[in-house]
């Protein structure tokens, strides 16, 4: 007890120390502040997208009771064509998109389910605009300050501990003393470290109060918690080097970069090049050639298609009818595309499996991505949402489009009835969660187990 | 770890607040609404296409569509077009200007980050930056326009009666030129990257002096 109080004296009079709490602290806030505003602008944006669907939905419904009070003034293209119907198929930002952005400043949220002209290649096509600036350096959210930033203050509060020690002659006055130098030499350095994990304690008060306390936000939490322990084992460790103070810093700045920069950066890299994407432009040419050949065979006669669908026959299906020949053309070009876009989806999947089993690179890329998960900011969440709306387009079809072969119109009452899109929260991948934790639990472990043994013989 | 890692995030989210960007719902929405009600508000599709014909029928001399002797059609496809144009130019130019704002905004920071300074030049130098890339977008723009309007012209011409089933000769697409964009002379956009030079000289400079004055004090130490 004693040693840790002597050892709380000297490093409170740290002027590095102090300053360090004060702009962890200041840096924790701001994140938060910046990751609530974010958060709320994300939920606005959604609820605005459903607003709008409902303000159009009673806005169609008015016009169409104000057509039956007066018939001359009805519109044949107006809110009772079954293929002017819409609904913007919108989800709310992950659960903790406040601490960790991810992709959701750029990933579209809402996509505009309707029978016109809407396919699965081009259903998201609210893609955000995102920033130019904010694209080249980053956001800054909670995410960044704890796996990005905070293993370069534990480095820099940390790595010179023993060899300030060695440099001014004190170390061999304690190995005098006799054992347990080593052990106060440790304990200085975690000392030394607690600005970082204050920074870490206001964003996990901060997170409570701004989110509710949650089985995620816990989980979000103890990753961080367990990086920075790791970050901790590996100062201890560059601290325990017997090399000059200028040495060590070079050493720390090395690894930082490495483990946090590089080798994260070589791992999107190699996915890339061991899984590349497809071509945008191939998807664009094969649903432009789809389009001719749809139109060639469509929109000169319908029947054509309806002779291959007997389920479309006696329903009316009139030659004239551009609705129909409309929707069933966008139907032939999905058929057609559908390899294409098969193969565009299956190079993603297979560059999101690369970029995951290379998150083993370093433990900053496996806390980063399992950060994301949680949050529900990631690849993940997304694929979902895709796979969900998706679903939703082809029950608008199937609720839809028997009326326009059928030449029926959408009523006040009918709109009322129309398809509504919920988004349905997916799980978190236990078990790949699960193993992420793992690795970094036993690279946490190994850290700890060489600091303490590095440490015992500094003297 | 301040002027590399830290500053320049704080800059482009101090950029994004200050000239933030509409979403992309709200962005389509308005684009839909001033599609169908106008620029202003105050001008509904309906009432421009009645003024489009009657303006049309004006122009030759008749009183029906039917005795006009081009395809109406056309016309009213490529007012469509202007129409939309004025309102894409004004909606993405908003965009674009709050896009080239953000970047501007982000210099102030330079004073605490060289690396936004030199990264805004090495992009302008390799040409892969905002403003080559609305540079890029413009032309292309123009090119589809340009496109565009050529299609309409000689549907107008060819059309009458046709329903749309008319074709154009190998002639018409061989007088239409290549689109081949080429990236904006240097000396045209230099003054885009004035503020950057100036502060990463300012850097330089000070690195210069810093480093003197450390020369001089290791020389008097020895």
């Amino acid at each position: 007890m004693s040693m840790f109080a002597d050892e709380a004296r000297i490093v409170s009079r740290e002027p590095v120390v102090r300053w360090a709490t004060v702009i962890l602290v200041a840096l924790a806030v701001l994140a938060l502040w910046n990751g609530a505003r974010f958060a709320a602008a994300r939920n606005a944006e959604a609820g605005a997208e459903v607003t709008r669907s409902l303000d159009k939905r009673d806005a169609d419904k008015a016009v169409l009771r104000a057509e039956a009070a007066d018939p001359a003034t009805f519109n044949p293209w107006g809110p009772s064509e079954p293929t002017k119907a819409d609904w913007n198929a919108a989800r709310a930002p992950g659960p903790l998109a406040a601490l960790s952005f991810g992709r959701e400043d750029i990933a579209p949220l809402s996509a505009t389910v309707s029978l016109f002209m809407v396919r699965a290649d081009n259903l998201f096509r609210k893609y955000e605009f995102g920033s130019p600036v904010a694209l080249a350096a980053g956001r800054f959210d909670a995410g960044f300050l704890l796996v990005l930033l905070a293993p370069l203050f534990l480095l820099a509060l940390g790595y010179g501990v023993v060899a300030e020690e060695r440099e001014s002659g004190r170390l061999r006055i304690a190995a005098v003393q006799g054992p347990g130098g080593g052990s106060r030499l440790l304990l200085r350095l975690l000392l030394r470290q607690l600005p970082v994990y204050v920074g870490f304690a206001v964003i996990a008060i901060g997170g409570v109060v701004m989110l509710d306390l949650s089985w995620r936000l816990i989980l979000w939490l103890g990753v961080t918690l367990l990086h920075l322990l790791f970050w901790s084992g590996v100062t201890a460790v560059i601290a325990s080097v017997p090399r000059r103070q200028e040495v060590l810093a070079l050493i720390a700045a090395a690894v930082w970069l490495s483990l946090v920069l590089l080798l994260p950066a070589a791992g999107a890299a190699l996915a890339r090049a061991a899984a590349p994407a497809t071509s945008q432009l191939q998807l664009i040419n094969a649903t432009r050639s789809a389009s001719l050949e749809a139109n060639r065979r469509l929109l000169e006669n319908l029947q054509g298609y309806v002779s291959d669908h007997p389920e479309m026959a006696g329903v009316g299906v009139s030659n004239d009818d551009w609705a129909a020949k409309l929707y069933v053309s966008q139907l032939v070009i999905e058929r057609q595309i559908a390899p294409v876009l098969a193969q565009q989806q299956s190079a993603d999947r297979d560059q999101a499996r690369w970029t995951e089993a290379l998150r083993f690179l370093s433990p900053t890329s496996i806390a980063d991505q399992a950060l994301l998960e949680i949050a529900g900011a990631g690849a993940a969440r997304q694929a979902a949402y895709v796979k969900q709306a998706t679903a939703f387009l082809a029950h608008w079809r199937a609720t839809l489009s028997p009326m326009i072969f059928q030449q029926q119109r959408l009523t006040p009452e009918r709109i009322d009835g129309l398809p509504r899109f919920l988004f349905r929260e997916p799980p978190v991948r236990s078990r790949w969660l699960a193993v992420s934790l793992l690795v970094m639990l036993v690279a946490t472990s190994v850290g700890a187990i060489a600091a303490v043994r590095r440490f015992r013989s500094v003297l | 770890m301040f002027s590399v890692v830290l500053v320049p995030r704080l800059a482009a989210e101090a950029a994004v607040a200050r000239h933030p960007i509409p979403a992309a719902g709200e962005f389509w929405d308005n684009i839909a609404r001033a599609r169908a009600e106008g620029i202003d508000g105050h001008n509904p599709a309906d009432a421009r296409a009645k003024a489009l014909e009657a303006a049309t029928l004006q122009r030759y001399g008749v009183t029906k569509v039917q005795d006009l002797p081009i395809d109406f059609s056309a016309v009213s496809l490529q007012a469509g077009e202007d129409y939309g144009n004025q309102v894409f130019d004004r909606l993405y130019g908003e965009v674009a200007h709050a896009e080239r704002a953000q970047v501007a905004h982000q210099l102030v920071f330079a004073a605490a980050s060289p690396l936004i300074a030199a990264r805004t030049l090495s992009m302008g130098a390799a040409g892969s930056d905002l403003h080559h890339q609305q540079r890029f977008l413009a032309d292309a723009e123009a090119h589809r326009r340009s496109v565009q309007r050529a299609l309409n012209v000689e549907q107008a011409r060819t059309g009458k009666g046709q329903n749309f089933k008319n074709v154009v000769s190998a002639d018409f697409w061989q007088g239409i030129p290549t689109f081949r964009y080429a990236p904006p002379a240097f000396r045209t956009i230099a003054g885009a990257y004035g503020a950057a030079a100036a502060v990463l000289l300012v850097w330089l400079v000070l690195a210069g002096a810093a480093l003197a004055w450390a020369a001089r004090r290791a020389e008097k130490k020895a």
